[in-house]
This record gives structure tokens, sequence and C-alpha cells, in this order.
């Protein structure tokens, strides 16, 4: 129970997946211009993370591992993610297409979002049992969901914030995520975790 | 073609911004720990108290803004 409070404060604040990391960065400054979708990307961040990292390690304990195919393992992971997301895409085209033309490419993309791919084989390597495995991937799709609505706040209000001209736009938002990773840092050697 | 073009250029983003980080972080370039030491640019005064940030994850973040701001700059120009 320690242990697994232990995992969900580094997945979420120490070892923050985005400020990091630098997992999942393509979203993270795509969509984070408005807060509406970037609080839906995040979402569907969690949704798909936790489920991918469920079915791959199954898939990986169980099938993989027993049968020596442990260097196939990007491949199949890729497969399982690709088609989480095509499930996403027909709901948010069924149910909402106003998001799902807000998201546009961004929605596919979170196919090659490497935060998934990364969680996945952190999972793995890190040799967590299925329950830490879970709380892992959502905390970590916490810490994505914290960090994207965070700056897409912040963006917001930058909208009529006087900025130097050739910092208009995505430099100017690479300097926010470098003060918030600033601040983010200040969070190592909390509970003696680090970094 | 185009493949190759974006392939170079992100080569040489990346060299800037290793170059940059590893300079001014730790005084040293081109090190790969365990196999060279790398080239001491500064000297030890200024390794003992190098910007330790640009080694830290934000530093890259800072990096790449000032450089994609640089770049912006001169392209106006």
């Amino acid at each position: 129970m320690d242990n697994l409070f232990l995992i969900f404060l580094s997945a979420f604040l120490v070892n923050n997946i985005v400020l990091m990391k630098f997992l999942g960065l393509c979203p993270f400054f795509g969509v984070s211009r408005q807060m509406k979708t970037a609080t839906s990307m995040g979402v569907s961040v969690i949704f798909v993370m936790t489920l991918a990292t469920v079915i791959t390690w199954f898939l990986y304990q169980y099938i993989l591992m027993p049968l020596n195919l442990i260097y196939l393992r990007t491949v199949v992971f890729i497969l399982v993610i690709a088609s989480l997301v095509q499930f996403l895409e027909l709901f948010f085209k069924k149910q909402l297409p106003a998001l799902y033309s807000a998201l546009g490419i961004f929605l596919p993309l979170i196919t090659t979002n490497c935060a998934i791919l990364g969680v996945a084989f952190l999972n793995i390597d890190n040799n967590f049992n299925l329950m830490s495995g879970i709380v892992f991937a959502i905390s970590s799709s916490l810490g994505f969901l914290l960090a994207i609505v965070l700056i897409g706040s912040i963006r917001e209000r930058l909208e009529n914030a006087p900025i130097p001209e050739p910092l208009k736009g995505l430099p100017i938002s690479f300097v926010i995520a470098a003060l918030m990773g600033l601040a983010f840092l200040g969070f190592s050697g909390f509970l003696g975790l680090s970094l | 073609m185009d493949g190759l073009g974006a392939g170079i250029g992100f080569t040489l983003v990346l060299f800037i911004m290793g170059t940059i980080r590893e300079i001014l972080g730790q005084g040293i370039w081109m090190s790969i720990p365990g196999v060279f030491d790398g080239f001491k640019i500064f000297g030890t005064s200024f390794t003992e108290s190098s910007a330790i940030l640009l080694i830290l994850p934000p530093g890259g973040f800072l990096t790449i803004a000032l450089l994609m701001g640089l770049f912006n700059y001169w392209r106006k120009k």
C-alpha cells in the first residue's frame, strides 16, 4: 500500500512524464492552445494509457515471455495502442463530432504518442506487477493531464500578454514548459523520491 | 530527399543544443561517459559552479525555446 502511494507520487509529480522525461511532447504543445481541447486530450490519454498498459502487461507476461518473443515487443505494443486509438477515434467521431474536429490530427497521433509506449515499456523495465503497473499508468497519465491543463490555462492567458516578437507562439510555450519543469523540480527529494 | 533534409536538420539542431548544454552546464565538450573525458573548454573554477540548470530537464526546454526565438529573429531580419 505504502509502495503504491510512492509509485503514484513519483509518476505524478516527481518524475512527471512530460516535464521530466520529455515524453509525449507533440500533443503537449500541439493541442494546449485552448483549455477544452487540452483537457479532452488529457482524458483520452488517461483512457488509452491505462488500457494499453494493462493489455501490454498481460501480453508480455503470458505470451511474449513464455514464447521467448521479447524482441517483438515494440511491434506488438504499437499494434495494441493503434487499435485502442482506432476505437477511441470511432467513438469520438460518432459521439462528440465537435471535439473530433477540434483535436484534428492529434487524435490519431496518440498512436505514436511516445508517452504511452514509454509507460508500457517503463512498466516492464521496472518489473512492476499488475497492480503497481495500473497505478503507475494512471498516475503517469494524471501527470500528463495536470501538465497539459496547466500549460493550456497559461497559454490562454498569454493571448493578450506582450511577448517579444520572435518568441511568439511555440518558443514562449517552451519557456513556460521550462519554468513549469523548474517548479516540478522542487518536488524531487520529496519523501525520499529522486529523479 | 525531403526526409534526408529533415534528418540532417534534426541532427544539426541536436548538435547545437547538445553543444550549448554541455559546454555551459559542465564546461566540457564531446564527452562520452566511460570512454572519453571530453575537451576542457573552461577551467576548474567554472566546472565547480557551472549552470546545472542546463543539464536538468528544464534546461532542454529553455535551450530550444531560445534557439527557436533566435531563428525566428534571423528569419524576420
